[in-house]
């Protein structure tokens, strides 16, 4: 039967070719509704693992994370080319769209565990800024020592133009640092971190 | 669909646990410690035979009775600790070689990184010296191997880790003092450093300087150390020459080296004893001894506390170079007081003022 013709039907003339083509207008919109569905819930479930992924990364990233809590304003920005073994993050600290400092964790070995220390260098005058201690499973006895702030503060000020050198009685030159008797191996490695530091920067980074 | 849908999840899941594992990768690598070659460790014991005894941990375990006991540490800070040890006696061993500990004057433990002490003949007599080669049903960890000397019901000074060297000392007859030096007039007339001591810069003096200023020979052989808490501790004269007391601040003087064990350092001396001269703290005296209404404390107290050479006369200097003379009897009435300026004078009762000397520096017996 030819498809353009008019069949009466409960009062209603139907033209059976636009009846074809609106079904086939219905079935394609249809057909792309639910392909366009799929695309949208995919890309959703892209979008929520990769936000899953990117929390993970920056949760993961745990020294960005203590550095943000020194310089919250800062925009801090990772140097893979300036990390080594033992110095295993390299950041850069901008303030002002400028280069103010620069982090490094490093990894040590002290009396009884490894010790990870964040370092911070100004990079405007070349001195230390701070140290701190990330990580360490010293003894309670001994290893306490380098996880009070009188130790650490010793470090606080040093030119980063110079290697420091381990005294211990007191501070005779501008580069010596007094470790501590009694936890003279741990204290000596916070020393031995902050010297590979200074030396990357001087190295690698600056 | 399904399978997708699992394939997805689990591929989530997995970049999960990675993420999350591998932060406390690190963390959990402890070390486990191994349970050692025990050929390779040992123990040296010298002065008991003309020539070292090696003595092997493997012939510790397997040459002498095991013992074991419940024992409690305590610390210089009274802290208590209990462990459970299991080692041969000493005396077991001793007695190998025909000696018997409790027979022995005294013998020095040295560790591997350089802490010694000497245990005297009265704990020696007394206690027994557990040869420890497990702790708590554990091997000993790197750190404390091959041994570790325990002596229960003694300070945990006594109980030396990473035991590699046991000397046994011979008596020596106790030299008479002849000659007492207040420690705080004595060091204003020495060089004074800057030590640091944790967080604080205090002052310290060698005391190289202070042997020399009181013609202490180098050659000295052992220096006994009485602590206010009444600790009392031998050091060699080696050890103590290289020293410093540091003068000022917590816990002065107290005996020091940079290049000492913390668990060497002397606080609050008393005295110590090198050769014939008593180097006596008077500020820690005036602490321990009774003080009088007048704030001082009896020059009698002193004397008989320290073996002080008995003599007619007693011979007093001040630091000005202020020298009297006193009889004996006259020492019953003799009074240490400090004064307002912080310096200690000695004056008598029953004699005129020109007996007092003030920034009393010494006695000497006559």
């Amino acid at each position: 039967m030819p498809s353009s013709v008019k069949r009466r039907s409960s009062g209603k003339i139907f033209d059976l070719t636009s009846f074809h083509l609106e079904k086939k207008f219905y079935f394609y919109r249809a057909k792309g509704l639910i392909l366009f569905n799929r695309i949208f819930i995919k890309t959703i479930k892209l979008f929520i693992i990769a936000v899953i992924i990117a929390v993970l990364v920056y949760a993961h990233d745990h020294e960005k994370q203590s550095m943000h809590a020194y310089y919250p304003d800062a925009f801090i920005f990772r140097i893979h080319k300036s990390e080594t073994d033992r110095i295993y993050r390299v950041y850069q600290i901008f303030e002002d769209h400028k280069v103010s400092r620069v982090g490094q964790i490093v990894n040590v070995n002290g009396y009884k565990s490894d010790i990870e220390l964040l370092v911070i260098i100004d990079t405007r005058n070349n001195t230390v800024e701070r140290v701190i201690l990330l990580k360490e499973h010293e003894s309670e006895d001994y290893g306490e020592y380098i996880r009070q702030n009188w130790y650490l503060k010793r470090f606080h000020g040093k030119t980063a133009d110079m290697l420091l050198d381990i005294a211990k009685i007191r501070e005779e030159k501008e580069n010596d640092v007094v470790i501590v008797t009694g936890a003279t191996i741990s204290s000596a490695a916070v020393v031995y971190g902050v010297n590979l530091c200074i030396e990357n920067y001087n190295m690698n980074i600056r | 669909m399904l399978g997708r849908k699992k394939y997805m999840g689990l591929t989530l899941f997995v970049i999960i646990c990675l993420f999350l594992f591998s932060g406390c990768a690190s963390e959990s690598a402890d070390q486990i410690d191994s349970p050692g070659e025990t050929e390779a460790e040992y123990v040296i014991i010298s002065g008991l035979t003309e020539e070292d005894i090696q003595l092997t941990v493997k012939e510790v375990k397997n040459n002498y009775e095991p013992v074991s006991a419940d024992v409690i540490s305590i610390d210089s800070a009274g802290d208590e600790e209990q462990y459970h040890v299991k080692g041969a006696l000493l005396h077991d061993i001793l007695m190998n070689f025909d000696a018997s500990q409790k027979d022995l004057y005294a013998i020095r433990l040295v560790a591997g990184d350089g802490y010694q002490i000497e245990v005297p003949s009265e704990v020696l007599k007394a206690r027994d010296v557990i040869l420890a080669y497990e702790i708590n049903g554990e091997p000993l960890d790197d750190k404390t191997k091959p041994l570790r000397a325990v002596i229960p019901d003694e300070r945990a000074m006594y109980w030396v880790r990473n035991l590699i060297n046991i000397e046994i000392l011979k008596g020596s007859e106790t030299e008479e003092v002849s000659k007492v030096v207040f420690m705080e007039t004595a060091f204003k007339t020495l060089n004074q450093e800057e030590y640091t001591y944790y967080e604080n810069i205090d002052k310290a003096v060698k005391i190289e300087d202070l042997m020399s200023q009181f013609e202490i020979a180098p050659s000295i052989e052992t220096v006994s150390f009485v602590a206010s808490d009444g600790l009392e501790k031998n050091e060699t004269g080696e050890i103590f020459k290289s020293s410093y007391f540091k003068i000022t601040g917590e816990d002065a003087p107290l005996f020091l080296s940079p290049d000492m064990p913390k668990g060497m350092y002397i606080k609050n001396i008393l005295y110590c004893t090198a050769s014939d001269t008593l180097f006596m703290s008077a500020e820690q005296a005036l602490a321990k001894y009774p003080v009088n209404d007048e704030g001082g404390i009896s020059l009698p107290d002193i004397f008989t506390d320290i073996n002080i050479a008995k003599s007619s006369n007693y011979v007093l200097t001040g630091a000005d170079g202020y020298v009297v003379e006193v009889k004996a009897e006259d020492i019953e009435t003799g009074i240490i007081v400090k004064d307002t300026k912080g310096e200690y004078r000695l004056k008598f009762a029953g004699l005129d003022k020109s007996s007092t000397v003030k920034n009393i520096l010494m006695i000497e017996s006559k």
